[in-house]
């Protein structure tokens, strides 16, 4: 269980990363990442989504037959939106507000049905569970980082109006990074998203490349390891 | 044959008993939060009408009446809706008017102004709205100033003919939003005119009251 547990772990967040790898449910990545709160709002909204549809739908698995999976996981996803929408309405009403159409749509970001046709549905709801967070959570992330450098670039500032989301309480945690900044706009509009979620995407890959060579060094005849060792003096 | 008639109502009772599942998850969820989603969203009509006062005047139930409206297509104002007359205790008695603008670019936009007995505009506020996110969404105030050119306006000022978005008018249209500046700017000038027929019977009541009170 473990071995799968770090597998599906490291395929959530990193090497299928919905948003980065997969390239899906980019519409409302790109939206409405113009501030963190936003991006978070919409990241936990697609969290619990996910999370909820790939339970729902490995519960079910052994119950629908082939002809009606499809419309089942379409139904159980749907209703699941309709439930975050009215408990976000109930509970972080003005961020329900900002954030308006992106939630409904939520039910449009292919990730959601992708996890439940690919995995939820073929596996034990312990690892359907784990694998909708894990989901859930590299979505997240990549909005958040994505919703930071574009609130950074574009207002100087970050987790403004955190109020919308977390309560009163939250409403001086923005932190002004440049004061007297003037607005870059370009960030803040949709060219902005699309520039910072290509730098991300190159970032990662870059990373990637890099953990992938060291690997193919590591793998490399034991000898140059003991010549390595025996060097006293500077590498080079 | 027979075969696959069983095929599809086996198919057929599975997906409605799906249907009735997750009907059934979202009609419990509704219930649970409908009571508060009510005081969200009165509290947040509460905010907007505070909005569009001037900021001297404040909302308290001493000072605030409510008016019953007769339906009138043209402000989208609907049998049994109400307007608030609040009275300051110095100046003009003030309107909040709830109008809707039927034509935005994705549907009805919902809007109150406040309307000073003179037919000046003390505020317009968008309330509900399904424009686009980064472009006709900056009818909200949180977003952009674009509402607050309504301020001080009235039916004769702007002259009636400018009383439109772009060159010939005099209200700016919202860059990549002309659609919903125009229905907005329409449905505010609407709104005016709508209080300007009605003079009469939205102010009435509130000038007998100030006529009691001063002996």
């Amino acid at each position: 269980m473990s071995a799968g547990a770090n597998q599906i772990i490291h395929d959530g967040l990193w090497r299928n990363n919905p948003a980065l790898v997969q390239l899906l449910g980019l519409c409302p990545l790109l939206a409405v990442t113009n501030t963190v709160v936003n991006a978070i709002g919409l990241g936990l909204a697609t969290l619990m989504v996910v999370t909820g549809s790939n339970m729902a739908v490995s519960l079910i698995r052994h119950r629908v037959t082939d002809s009606m999976r499809l419309p089942a996981f379409v139904m159980i996803i749907a209703a699941l939106v309709t439930c975050t929408e009215l408990i976000m309405q109930a509970y972080a009403y003005r961020l329900y507000q900002i954030l308006g159409i992106f939630i409904p749509l939520i039910v449009t970001n292919c990730a959601i049905l992708g996890r439940a046709e690919a995995f939820a549905s073929r596996n034990a709801l312990p690892k359907a569970t784990l694998d909708g967070l894990m989901t859930g959570l590299g979505f997240l992330a990549v909005l958040v980082l994505l919703g930071g450098m574009r609130e950074l670039v574009g207002y100087g500032t970050l987790l403004a109006d955190a109020h919308l989301l977390f309560g009163e309480a939250a409403r001086d945690w923005t932190l002004t990074v440049f004061p007297d900044y003037r607005q870059a706009l370009i960030a803040v509009l949709p060219p902005g998203a699309f520039i910072g979620l290509g730098l991300i995407i190159a970032a990662r890959n870059r990373i990637d490349h890099h953990i992938q060579q060291q690997q193919t060094t590591r793998e490399q005849p034991v000898e140059s390891g003991h010549k390595r060792v025996r060097v006293t003096g500077t590498f080079s | 044959m027979s075969e696959a008639v069983r095929a599809i109502q086996r198919n057929a009772v599975g997906l409605a008993l799906f249907a009735a599942l997750t009907a059934g998850a979202i009609g419990v969820t509704q219930i649970l939060t409908a009571e508060r989603i009510e005081q969200q969203r009165e509290l947040a009509t509460a905010r907007a009408r505070a909005a569009v006062l001037p900021e001297a005047v404040s909302l308290d139930a001493g000072n605030t009446q409510k008016v019953p409206l007769p339906a009138n297509e043209a402000t989208g104002i609907r049998e049994g809706a109400e307007a608030i007359r609040v009275t300051p205790g110095t100046g003009d008695a003030i309107l909040i008017l709830p109008v809707t603008a039927p034509d935005g670019y994705s549907g009805r936009i919902e809007l109150i102004l406040g309307i000073r007995e003179d037919g000046t505009l003390t505020g317009v506020r968008a309330t509900e709205h399904q424009e686009t996110p980064g472009l006709g969404d900056a009818i909200e105030v949180a977003k952009s100033d674009w509402i607050l050119d309504f301020n001080g306006r009235s039916l004769d000022n702007p002259p009636p003919e400018q009383w439109q978005v772009g060159q010939e008018g005099a209200f700016d249209a919202l860059s990549g939003a002309t659609i919903t500046s125009r229905a907005v700017v329409e449905a505010v000038r609407r709104g005016l005119a709508f209080t300007a027929d009605h003079q009469e019977s939205l102010f009435r009541n509130a000038d007998k009251e100030a006529g009691a009170e001063t002996p």
